[in-house]
């Protein structure tokens, strides 16, 4: 399942929270909870460095610079 | 704090918090520590440990270039009965729109085709030059949380080990004077900066050239390398007289690295 939120997408399927996300987004959009990825809709700007930086493609950012 | 078990939350409070919540942590942000890293501050990282791989010898290998890790390296951890840990680890901003696992697919294909994959690690890596302060009024960050991994090679498990020591100590001195104060747990910060730390800003220092090196430029400076006497014994290579020789056969690499210091020093 794919969650879509103001720009941000998580291919929950690939995504393994690693938390490489989480540690460059510069809104604290994407926060690592236990063995969960939660994502707070409404801080996402968003400025694609998340999906840049994510190791397996998980994340997608259309609306990312 | 949320019990993430159970799902509640509750008030915890502490004389001291120690932020050791690693890559993706988030406490040293909100200490004021810290800010997010930057792309080019995390190698986006992929490993897979490999049975049947061809290993020549006990050495651990590093393979540099733009082809296989753009602005990082791969390497092979031999681990002994035919397996290594094989991985890479890439910079995002010169990665060409490629993913840290697509990477190593390729890299696998070239290193170890018929090796049987077994298990897949993945991860970000901070390789950022280290924070200005390490503590902050009841807080100390430890760790990846706290930049504290080798700006070159990414490692981090020693240095960690040595900045919980440092932190241990600065709390225990400071509670003990019945404070909990940025002041007193500063020291904690000091002796990391005269020790590991100033060791790691000059990794960061040599990290923002080497990676920078165009991949003609590497390949000259390995073939210079393989022509020198006495790099090796058998512990390994001799970091110290490969850095002579490098800078022997490149004297611009000693004023990059002396312009790099002196840019490192105005941030």
């Amino acid at each position: 399942m794919n969650d879509s939120h103001n720009g941000i997408t998580v291919d929950r399927k690939i995504c393994v929270v690693c938390g490489a996300c989480a540690a460059a987004c510069p809104a604290e959009a994407l926060v690592v909870e236990g063995l969960s990825l939660v994502v707070a809709q409404e801080r996402c700007r968003p400025c694609g460095i998340a999906a840049l930086v994510c190791p397996t493609g998980a994340l997608a950012c259309p609306g990312g610079k | 704090m949320k019990d993430l078990a159970s799902g509640s939350a509750y008030d915890e409070r502490a004389e001291v918090t120690v932020g050791a919540d690693g890559v993706e942590s988030l406490s040293p942000r909100w200490a004021g520590l810290k800010k997010s890293l930057r792309p080019d501050e995390l190698f986006s990282c992929a490993e897979e440990l490999i049975e049947g791989i061809d290993l020549p010898g006990a050495f651990i290998e590093f393979h540099l270039g733009r082809s296989f890790a753009p602005g990082g390296y791969a390497w092979v951890f031999p681990k002994g009965k035919g397996r290594a840990n094989v991985g890479v680890g890439i910079n995002p901003l010169h990665a060409g729109g490629k993913t840290a696992v697509e990477y190593l697919n390729a890299f696998l294909a070239h290193r170890a085709p018929d090796g049987k994959r077994t298990r897949l690690v993945i991860g970000g890596c901070s390789v950022a030059r280290g924070l200005g302060a390490l503590a902050a009024d009841g807080f100390v960050a430890v760790g990846e949380a706290a930049n504290q991994n080798n700006p070159l090679s990414g490692g981090g498990i020693v240095n960690a080990l040595e900045a919980a020591d440092m932190a241990a100590a600065a709390i225990l001195s400071a509670l003990s004077r019945g404070s909990s104060s940025a002041k007193d747990l500063g020291a904690y910060t000091r002796e990391w900066r005269r020790t590991v730390g100033k060791t790691n800003d000059a990794f960061h220092h040599a990290a923002r050239i080497f990676y920078g090196l165009p991949d003609e430029e590497m390949s000259r400076m390995a073939r210079e390398l393989s022509g020198v006497p006495g790099l090796f014994d058998e512990k390994g290579v001799k970091p110290l007289r490969m850095v002579r020789a490098l800078v022997a056969a490149n004297p611009r690499l000693l004023l990059q690295f002396a312009g790099a210091w002196l840019g490192g020093k105005k941030r």
